[in-house]
């Protein structure tokens, strides 16, 4: 939220500059963050992009329009605790669709999902495999709260790479760091 | 009669897999069609219910109403589509092969997977990018919060918490209203249309009665959707008629507008109607209710009437026949079930599993078996598919082995179907679950195994499945299980060092089963109650004895027999393991191996790891279930008994009860291979056994391992049970026939309930999986039902390719 705040005061085409040039760097961002020893931040990145995303691809936020809903992401050992909050974002001198990601939990999650470990998480998205049923039974994750939210998550989830022009995310992801 | 059914036999005879192209071309081109056909997502459904659910959103409209138009809203509006030279009209789905969609079920599962279903690596399905389209922005997003599995979170989230840990123990009324046999004579004898007279007559006759008169109205709206669907496709089969230039098309589109105009709106007066009727009314109750396990039931008996009238006519050839049936056998096999990635990787190469029943006593108990029985045992020899679900009744006393016979040469032509059901027993144990006499010789196979009286029971017969491993880790570890963290889960019964004989021990896995059947028959029945009031089903009622009669839905107890059914995963597994505990932990005549139960845990929880004198002596000394052991038998029936005691007097939401069952589908080799090692020496991973089947490759002998199930009391698992066999191909020859007939025969004498087999060699089975398209149809039973081998995961390849292999001449295992 502190990026959106940034941008306020500016004009709308300095507003979409400064998205686009932040969804840049969190393209570079994510890219050593695959290609690194942990993917702690990985979750964290990928969120934060699609936050972004939200705000300047008009047919990515018709996915969420009007949609309200909050996530809780975290791990048992403590090493990811993301929230991200779909709402009306102040930006363009408007309100608009968008999601706010924060880096640390929010109460009343309509759904929570709970990873072992960072390493169960990295698994998760490792894998390039978007079934949350195959995590769970695996025992790599948990959820409490609505499942429906959750499989509408991974599917926006698994729409970034593309957007982002990281073609091919799921290969790379698969290849060992 | 056995002169006129030995007329037709003989006829039959000139009918074979290998002159299927040149006797009955038709048949041999649909069945090239179906092996060759993509399964496809369909929408249509759901597109259709979603957009009626949002109209009337904030209209005060009563939900069986509600839910009535949307289905005839949905019927009267539906794509009708031909897409080959079948003589029957009507399809699950507007595809070929068809996955239809029910969003209020399960059906945003595959949300995640919108962008690569067609290209996933387990039995992609494909789904047009248009309709993918429409499930993200219109359908799936209406459905969020109303899915069934939302509306009981909201009342009861723990229990609905647990569920989705999917190893403690499942509910599939999350996924589905289904498992039930409809009264299908009712629609042939009487018509839609006068089971919607009955309903307008009956709706003004409680127009005081707020519910009767509600529900009325909901079935007559709905049988309205019927009759409009009928007419629709007799509509367009005589427009397509008029510009088709193929003659043989041509006339086959022809036939089926003048059978859709009669049928099913008027009773059924051909053979080719009566097929057509029952057909139309299933694809229609997939409208309503998943299409899962609804079975046409005991169709030589239902259909026979109308087959021997044309027949002495002259009317109806045998060729005709085998032709309009084996439409029916691809018609039924026109749809498979949706389901995401994982479930694919952990349960693929599921059909929809409709269960057809042939033979058996009729309802006075008489010899039911006629002349249609052996043709429908012709088609389902000569269609080697994945449904319908084929089984034999067969009452030893009253069918003649000619028959008995006949079925087992079938099975070890075609290597898998049908199975083997065993009608002095389950009739008895039908009646000691409160059914009449002549309801309980009426009985149909539900799905897998099941067992209910046809057309009166609505027995939702899978309803629960009990995590028999969940339980076993439970008692072994103080109450906890490995997915709900360190604190017991239900009630602590005790650490390991606790228990000083057997009897302590098995006393806490019994309070674990019971703690386990008290939740689950809880969610049960709170996922029962949100179906009566989000899922009424007017549809499926109007077409079941008892709903019309009691002015009362299905989903409330309007049925003549409401029963559920819980079925066991890792029965034998779970037995070998008690038997392992009581062997070595509390036996002190023990001197080759004892250890406490303590370090036995701790050996298990450890895979055996620097535990390799025990894991040997596991697989090798340990007493095991379907060997002759007596500790092994006292031990299989005293979990059969727990079951049983634990769950047949609880009752469901519609004032049935439960019945106990031991079937698994292909969820013992999914489950299996995610959970831990057992002390029956499973290592962890590996698949559990199937059904009520011995552990594999454990007795040497084929009669006691048959003996040892058959020693169980069947009155204790009236759900019935699949016992999985499986023997060396033989040649097809009157002896071998024979020999294999009277195995059967004898295990049913000693008590046996079912039992299927697998006629096929472990070479085969490698070969099959190792190179899939060397096998491309290689058909199998799994645990209850068919599938083609190629589409089942790897777990599930490897444990039907390690299922214990016999001898059929000399009885004798043979070794892998």
């Amino acid at each position: 939220m502190d990026f959106i705040k940034a941008l306020e005061g500016r004009t709308k085409e300095m507003q979409l500059s400064l998205i686009k040039n932040k969804l840049k760097s969190l393209k570079i961002d994510i890219e050593t963050e695959v290609a690194g020893e942990t993917l702690d931040n990985l979750l964290f990145l990928l969120l934060k992009a699609m936050g972004l995303l939200f705000l300047i691809n008009k047919d990515y936020r018709k996915n969420i329009k009007d949609f309200t809903g909050t996530y809780v992401i975290c791990s048992m050992d403590k090493k990811i605790d993301v929230s991200a909050i779909f709402k009306k974002i102040p930006v363009f001198f408007t309100k608009i669709d968008g999601m706010e990601v924060k880096d640390s939990i929010v109460d009343n999650a309509t759904t929570t999902v709970t990873f072992k470990d960072g390493k169960a998480m990295a698994d998760f998205l490792l894998s390039g495999n978007t079934d949350v049923i195959a995590g769970m039974l695996n025992n790599q994750l948990s959820v409490s709260g609505n499942l429906n939210y959750l499989f509408k998550f991974v599917y926006l989830l698994w729409l970034i790479p593309e957007l982002l022009g990281i073609n091919d995310f799921k290969e790379l992801l698969s290849q060992p760091a | 009669m056995y002169e006129k059914i030995n007329k037709v036999r003989n006829k039959l005879k000139e009918y074979t897999p290998e002159n299927l192209n040149t006797k009955l071309p038709l048949l041999d081109t649909l069945l090239g069609l179906h092996y060759n056909a993509a399964a496809e997502v369909d929408i249509e459904r759901a597109r259709y219910m979603t957009a009626h659910f949002k109209q009337t959103e904030h209209l005060n409209v009563p939900m069986p109403i509600r839910r009535a138009e949307a289905i005839s809203s949905y019927l009267s509006k539906r794509e009708i589509a031909f897409h080959d030279n079948n003589m029957l009209a009507g399809g699950t789905t507007g595809k070929a092969l068809g996955a239809p969609l029910y969003p209020e079920f399960f059906g945003l599962s595959i949300w995640p997977e919108l962008g690569d279903i067609s290209t996933r690596d387990e039995n992609p399905q494909i789904l047009d990018k248009n309709d993918a389209e429409i499930l993200n922005f219109e359908i799936f997003p209406y459905w969020m919060e109303k899915s069934i599995a939302e509306e009981v979170r909201k009342e009861d989230p723990y229990r609905q918490a647990l569920l989705e840990k999917m190893i403690i123990y499942t509910i599939s009324k999350a996924a589905t209203i289904s498992h039930t046999t409809p009264c299908y004579e009712l629609v042939l004898k009487k018509g839609i249309q006068g089971i919607m007279e009955e309903a307008v007559q009956k709706e003004a006759e409680y127009s005081e009665d707020k519910e009767k008169s509600i529900f009325y109205q909901s079935v007559r709206i709905a049988m309205q959707g019927i009759l409009d669907y009928a007419a629709n496709i007799a509509k367009e089969a005589a427009k397509q008629a008029d510009t088709e230039t193929d003659p043989k098309r041509k006339k086959n589109l022809q036939q089926m507008a003048e059978v859709c105009k009669q049928v099913p709106a008027n009773p059924a007066k051909t053979y080719r109607e009566a097929v057509n009727a029952l057909w139309i009314c299933q694809v229609c109750i997939f409208a309503e209710n998943s299409n899962m396990a609804i079975n046409p039931g005991r169709i030589d008996q239902i259909l026979y009437p109308y087959f021997i009238k044309d027949y002495k006519a002259g009317d109806l050839s045998i060729e005709d026949t085998l032709n309009i049936s084996g439409s029916l056998w691809l018609k039924l096999a026109d749809n498979v079930n949706l389901v995401p990635e994982a479930a694919e990787k952990l349960f693929g190469g599921a059909g929809a599993v409709p269960a057809v029943t042939l033979g058996g006593v009729d309802k006075d108990g008489n010899d039911a078996v006629n002349e249609l029985t052996y043709i429908l045992l012709k088609v389902t020899e000569l269609l080697p598919i994945q449904d319908p679900n084929v089984n034999a009744r067969f009452h030893p006393k009253k069918n003649s082995v000619d028959y008995r016979n006949e079925v087992s040469r079938v099975i070890l032509t075609n290597k898998a179907i049908p199975a083997f059901f065993n009608d002095i027993q389950n009739i008895k144990t039908l009646e000691d679950q409160g059914e009449t006499p002549e309801h309980a010789r009426d009985y149909a196979v539900i799905g897998c195994v099941e067992l209910g009286s046809a057309g009166r029971d609505y027995s939702a017969s899978s309803s629960i499945f009990m995590m028999m491993y969940t339980i076993l880790y439970m008692a072994l570890h103080n109450g906890r299980t490995t997915v709900t963290g360190d604190q017991p889960l239900w009630k602590a019964t005790g650490n390991p060092e606790e228990f000083n004989t057997f009897e302590e021990f098995f006393e806490a896995y019994k309070e674990q089963t019971e703690l386990m059947a008290d939740n689950a028959v809880s969610l049960n029945n709170t996922y029962g109650k949100k179906h009566q009031e989000f899922l009424p089903t007017p549809l499926l009622s109007a077409i079941f004895k008892g709903p019309m009669d009691a002015g009362r839905d299905l989903i409330y107890g309007g049925a003549v027999y409401n029963s559920s059914g819980v079925t066991h995963i890792g029965f034998a597994d779970v037995c070998d393991s008690l038997c392992a505990i009581k062997d070595i932990c509390f036996n002190e005549n023990n001197t080759d191996m004892h250890l406490s139960l303590k370090e036995f845990v701790k050996a298990v929880d450890n895979n055996f790891e620097g535990y390799e004198l025990l894991e040997a002596y596991l697989q090798n000394d340990a007493p095991k279930y379907g060997t002759s052991d007596t500790v092994a038998a006292e031990i299989s029936q005293k979990l059969i008994d727990l079951g049983y005691e634990v769950f047949n007097t609880q009752e469901n939401y519609r004032g049935g009860n439960y019945r106990v069952a031991y079937w698994t589908m292909t969820n013992h080799a999914g489950y299996g291979s995610v959970v831990g090692a057992l002390p029956s020496g499973r290592k962890a991973n590996v698949p559990f056994s199937s059904g009520i089947t011995p552990v594999s490759q454990i007795e040497t002998e084929l009669t006691t391992s048959l003996n040892c199930v058959a020693a169980l009391n069947s009155k204790h698992t009236p759900g019935a049970y699949a016992l999985n066999m499986k023997y060396s191909p033989v040649e097809c020859s009157p002896e071998n026939v024979d020999r294999f007939g009277s195995i059967v025969q004898t295990y049913m004498d000693k008590g046996g309930q079912q039992v299927q087999f697998n006629i096929h060699d472990y070479k085969t089975l490698k070969e099959a999986k190792e190179n899939p398209d060397s096998h491309p149809h290689l058909l199998v039973r799994v645990s209850g039902y068919s599938a083609y081998f190629k589409s089942l995961n790897k777990a599930m390849q490897d444990e039907l390719i390690t299922r214990s292999q016999y001898n059929l001449s000399s009885g004798k295992f043979v070794s892998l």
